[in-house]
């Protein structure tokens, strides 16, 4: 039993990889055996996704190798990792929504004979895979009418009926309740106890200690260590992942807010996906809001800034005055600012400057009757800026896309600093991030709001809104559920808020 | 050996093999038309030394004038991210007007003149508006207004158009004021002032922003759907003033005037170094993009070839274009 | 009763309840009303219009594009789109009639040839989009142009003779049927079975909603999107082949307008330009509207030229009335 839970299933040996200005891997050795839960842990963008996605195809590795099941392998594209018994659930949903939920479990390798789909086969085997995780879905739905956990479900179905013995999780648990959670563990070890290996990703370290047999952690694209589960304690992962103490990265919250002059303040607002939101901010405040992905943050967020969901109701008090923020025009007219989750999707313009993306905002102040570009103040201004955020760029007209990801979001910051904003809302502003790129961006937001802009900070890491947020609004699907002071924030707080768990 | 082993690590090939593979393309991407195009200039000269007559030269350069004001036209609808295939309809439809409305009387010319440009910039409104505010993908909304323009025409023609073009046109189309053919003033001119637009002016920093990202752009206060309905004005107009050139170079009512001009001017935009995308590419780029066409099609006349050998030429070279050109998606 | 058959009522009524439908559907059902409003007004504004003859006349006519239609479905149900079908519809029937001339023993080689050609343009169309990446409109914007071109190196005005057998494929019967009628209903309903029941046709709506996804799920997206342009340009070539029949004769203008119409009646028939939604049988239902708008305004004798202002507004109001983001 021993011998044969322990033969090595999968050996990745001095994996590199690199992407236009990033070096996103270095030299990756990592091992899985057969019945074991191997955890990758590591902060955002430390290359555990990038690793994954070489080791099912999506990538192509520059250099090193891949043994599986004691012979070299060769996995170009996700065909052939299917063929090897490699699956993989990703993070984001993989499933085709107009297709129903038997289509989409067995897309690629539908039950057929030469080319004619058998249908009755098909949903007769993917109603049996969903029992087997106890989902009581009708295969014959399209999968655009489930929600998003039954997605997440149905993904992990689709991966586990290829009947790969190697099963990847990239962060599955990123959009489910906690009581599916636990489905998920039980199929886990059940998956375990059949002999299957599984790579389980995730940031959320109580999963890790809840489910791995052993823990290896990635750190700027490098192997910092790998530990068994009995010799990893918290603070040593923590340590290894950051690669510092956690308290120099989220240093404890200084308090220097008093209340002030009120920025905004939100009544009954209400959207298509908003809820009766009510909440105020102060001059010189950072407001933190959590809650679970789609739980209405972006939203509320994007209301505010006047993009995408018309109100159903609710009026918003702007410095005093009630105002109707219908487009990010009028939004930016009033002072306000929006850094958004996504810098490469709505952040930046890739094509242009950085000087160019600097005065995107304030091309109307910056011109001879809003038509002819004074060029010369434009320069200036993405100067200053420039110097005054210590953007690292070459020159001022490099194009933004050469930039290092914590020089790209000091160019957004630059941005919206241009415009001198009383009240700006940031959405997850250091995803994806190192550590000494957050650690500046969390410096220029504490800054900020020194100088009296009041902020509202979107996040999903907890101890960066502890470390920052005087309050925190915790979301709910479209609501405020919860609001924290200063002294009642503490992450277990936050989570099972989010969670809609009971307060224990 | 180790100095000059240094000596490379600190060039080109410091870079890994999928940098050196992305500069050496945004290089190309920048640059390449113009080395196309000197490349193509000798070798013309090589294969026939009549290429550099003054004669032919002028040809060339009246044949591409009304080319290069659709290409412009047509760059600053690419850059704002969308496409024109209605301009060649709209070329020939400015045609049909001006030969009938003008009677070959000179002191018409101004105002009929006015009000083809005046049916331009409608067309473009037209398709702006509804690109913009009713989700029409660009392509298939010029592709209608292509037919729709076509139907007008023949059924006001009834298949055959009358007309004279009057000397004053006629003179546009062909005269030359000292030694520089008229048309190519024009065309100097269109170029010109899309060049200031676009380089300092917010609206042209708007067209490239929203085109880049549009998303991004819209979110930074920019007003998107104007700067795209505006775009499409601009061309639409720009592809009047060609039809108007290209009348006086023709001199005759043609159903078909400006055949073909949809694909020559999207060859010349992306020739130049333009992304379809939107974003990015240059006057300078299609200019020479444009030159680059006309002297394909006038090689292929000068060798005697069959003219439709032009088409397959014309056509391979945008494909071509496009699949060289092709940059890996950004960030 | 009297209550059951308010329940039917009601039943029916909801059925077709577009805003209970999903989207596609809706479209769908839109292109099957928008025919029967055809058809009614047809029937309102010619006394000829419901003759069997004119009826048989109607599907015949259907026929070319109908052919074309199909094929260019599969196509932008990929997320493609294909511009050079009208040019290979003219080379095709330039080719076949020409290598044919009236001669029995080289009606077969004539149509291998065209098929081989034909196969050809499909292929070179597929391995750029889907190798070489250069956009659809661009690939199939630039293929129309050098195949015109090719089509008048061989031809500038219409060109050889068929034969009286190959006149059979446009004007034979089989019974009171006309044979290219029940030819394209064979070819349709095989189509309809490719896209619903096998896995090529499965992997095809996948790859046209996101070929991202389709390809993580190990689908071969590269060789299902090349394999729409070989089918589309087949389709392409067997219109040549039937025009060429019908007309006796090729002619290098015999395809113009076939791109616009076949990418018309594949959006109208409720087919998203995205791709991955829609399928055959709207495309269906437009094919008919167009051939039976066509026949009005002949009956009418309305100028000819009007259909083209028709079919521009068409397009155009049709898509801006579907209200949805491409």
């Amino acid at each position: 039993m021993r011998s044969n839970n322990s033969e090595i299933i999968l050996e990745m040996r001095n994996i590199s990889k690199s992407f236009p200005g990033v070096k996103a891997l270095s030299d990756v050795s990592l091992e899985c055996k057969r019945g074991e839960v191997l955890c990758l842990v590591g902060e955002n963008g430390a290359g555990k996704s990038t690793l994954m996605k070489i080791l099912v195809g999506v990538y192509n590795q520059d250099e090193g190798e891949i043994i599986l099941r004691g012979k070299k392998v060769d996995i170009s594209n996700p065909w052939d990792a299917y063929r090897s018994g490699i699956s993989i659930i990703y993070q984001e949903s993989n499933l085709v929504p107009h297709l129903s939920v038997g289509e989409n479990v067995l897309l690629g390798h539908e039950p057929s004979r030469g080319f004619i789909i058998n249908p009755t086969k098909l949903y007769k085997s993917a109603k049996t895979w969903l029992q087997r995780l106890n989902i009581d879905i009708n295969p014959r739905i399209p999968v655009y009418k489930l929600s998003v956990a039954q997605q997440q479900m149905i993904a992990i179905v689709k991966a586990l009926s290829l009947n790969a013995d190697l099963v990847i999780m990239d962060e599955p648990t990123s959009s489910l309740p906690l009581h599916e959670v636990e489905t998920l563990f039980n199929c886990i070890r059940a998956l375990k106890n059949e002999g299957r290996a599984i790579i389980y990703i995730s940031h959320r370290l109580e999963e890790v200690f809840q489910i791995a047999d052993r823990v290896a952690v990635l750190r700027d694209g490098k192997r910092v260590g790998v530990l068994s589960r009995e010799g990893a304690d918290k603070s040593t992962l923590v340590r290894m992942m950051i690669g510092r103490e956690v308290e120099e990265v989220y240093p404890e919250k200084v308090k220097t807010f008093t209340v002030d002059k009120e920025i905004l303040s939100v009544e009954n607002l209400t959207s298509s996906t908003l809820k009766n939101i009510n909440f105020k901010l102060y001059r010189g405040e950072i407001l933190g809001v959590a809650g679970l992905m789609g739980s209405g943050r972006t939203a509320l967020a994007k209301v505010i800034f006047g993009v995408d969901s018309p109100l159903d109701g609710g009026d918003i008090y702007f410095d005093g005055k009630s105002v109707s923020l219908k487009d990010p025009q009028r939004a930016i007219g009033a002072g306000i600012g929006f850094v958004s989750e996504n810098r490469g999707e709505e952040g930046l313009v890739f094509t242009l400057s950085v000087t160019k993306n600097i005065s995107l905002p304030i091309l109307g102040k910056i011109s001879y009757l809003k038509f002819w570009l004074n060029k010369n103040k434009e320069k200036k201004i993405a100067r200053t800026l420039v110097e005054e955020l210590k953007i690292r760029t070459p020159r001022l007209n490099t194009q933004v896309s050469y930039l290092s990801g914590g020089n790209q979001q000091k160019v957004v910051l630059a941005k919206w600093l241009s415009v001198a904003p009383k009240l700006i809302i940031f959405d997850e502003p250091t995803r994806g991030l190192d550590i000494g790129a957050k650690a500046e961006i969390h410096y220029l937001i504490r800054k900020m709001a020194e100088n009296g802009t009041g902020v509202i900070l979107i996040s999903s890491e907890i101890p960066e809104l502890m470390s920052l947020s005087d309050r925190i609004l915790v979301m709910r699907k479209g609501q405020i559920v919860g609001e924290l002071s200063s002294e009642e924030i503490a992450e277990h707080r936050i989570l099972s808020l989010a969670a809609g768990e009971k307060e224990d | 050996m180790k100095a000059l082993r240094k000596i490379a690590e600190s060039t080109i090939f410091a870079y890994s093999r999928s940098e050196r593979k992305d500069i050496f393309q945004f290089v190309f991407a920048r640059y390449g038309s113009y080395v196309v195009l000197i490349l193509l200039v000798i070798v013309s000269g090589i294969l026939q030394p009549i290429f550099f007559h003054p004669r032919n030269i002028f040809n060339l350069l009246l044949r591409a004038s009304p080319l290069g004001i659709v290409a412009v036209g047509q760059l600053i609808v690419v850059l704002g991210g969308g496409i024109d295939l209605s301009v060649a309809s709209l070329m020939a439809t400015t045609n049909i007007i001006a030969a009938a409305g003008m009677l070959g009387r000179n002191e018409l010319c101004l105002p009929v003149s006015l009000i083809c440009l005046g049916v331009g910039a409608l067309v473009g409104l037209t398709n702006g508006v509804l690109i913009t505010k009713r989700g029409i993908p660009p392509f298939i909304m010029t592709l209608g207004m292509m037919i729709l323009l076509q139907g007008i025409r023949f059924v006001w023609t009834r298949g055959a158009p009358r007309g004279t073009i009057p000397s004053l046109l006629r003179f546009i189309g062909t005269g030359r004021i000292w030694i520089i053919p008229t048309a190519v003033l024009v065309f100097g001119l269109v170029a010109g002032v899309g060049a200031i637009i676009l380089y300092y002016t917010t609206y042209g920093r708007q067209l490239y922003a929203t085109g880049g990202n549009r998303q991004a752009a819209k979110l930074s206060g920019i007003n998107v759907d104007k700067v795209i309905i505006i775009s499409y004005v601009i061309c639409g107009f720009l592809a009047a003033l060609a039809g108007l050139v290209l009348t006086g170079y023709l001199g005759l009512a043609d159903n078909w005037a400006g055949k073909g001009y949809e694909l020559e001017s999207i060859a010349a935009v992306v020739v130049g170094g333009a992304y379809l995308m939107g974003g990015r590419g240059t006057i300078e780029g299609t200019i020479a993009g444009v030159l680059i066409m006309s002297i394909l099609v006038n090689m292929v006349l000068l060798l005697n070839l069959d003219v439709e050998l032009g088409m397959i030429v014309q056509g391979i070279v945008l494909i071509g274009a496009v699949a060289f050109y092709k940059v890996k998606k950004l960030g | 009763m009297q209550g059951k058959i308010e329940v039917i009522g009601k039943k029916m009524f909801y059925s077709l309840n577009l805003k209970t439908l999903e989207e596609t559907k809706a479209r769908q059902t839109v292109a099957w009303l928008l025919l029967l409003a055809t058809v009614v007004a047809g029937i309102i504004t010619s006394p000829t219009f419901s003759r069997s003859h004119n009826i048989i006349n109607v599907l015949r006519q259907a026929v070319a594009l109908g052919l074309v239609g199909m094929g260019q479905t599969f196509v932008i149900l990929a997320g493609g789109i294909d511009l050079s079908v009208g040019s290979t519809i003219s080379l095709t029937s330039c080719l076949s009639a020409g290598i044919m001339a009236g001669r029995g023993e080289m009606v077969i080689p004539a149509i291998l040839i065209t098929f081989a050609v034909g196969i050809c343009i499909g292929a070179a169309n597929g391995f750029a989009v889907s190798y070489l990446k250069v956009p659809p409109l661009i690939t199939t914007l630039g293929m129309m142009t050098i195949i015109q071109g090719m089509t008048l190196l061989y031809t500038r005005g219409p060109v050889g003779r068929i034969t009286r057998g190959y006149a059979y494929f446009s004007e034979g019967y089989i019974g009171p049927v006309p044979f290219p009628v029940i030819f394209f209903a064979i070819l349709f309903a095989l189509g309809i079975f490719v896209l619903s029941r096998t896995t090529f046709g499965r992997h095809l709506y996948a790859t046209g909603e996101s070929e991202d996804i389709a390809h993580q799920s190990g689908i071969k997206t590269r060789l299902v999107i090349f394999m729409t342009y070989i089918i589309c340009s087949l389709s392409a070539t067997l219109s040549g082949l039937f025009l060429a029949s019908r007309c006796g004769s090729g002619d290098p203008l015999m395809g113009v307008g076939y791109d616009f119409d076949s990418i018309t009646v594949v959006l109208i028939g409720g087919t998203t330009l995205a791709g991955g939604r829609g399928g055959l049988s709207g495309t269906l239902a437009a094919i008919f509207i167009m051939s039976i708008l066509n026949n009005i305004l002949n009956l009418l004798g309305v100028f000819a030229f009007w259909q083209w202002i028709v079919k521009g507004l068409i397009l155009i109001i049709a898509l801006s009335t579907y209200r949805i983001k491409y």
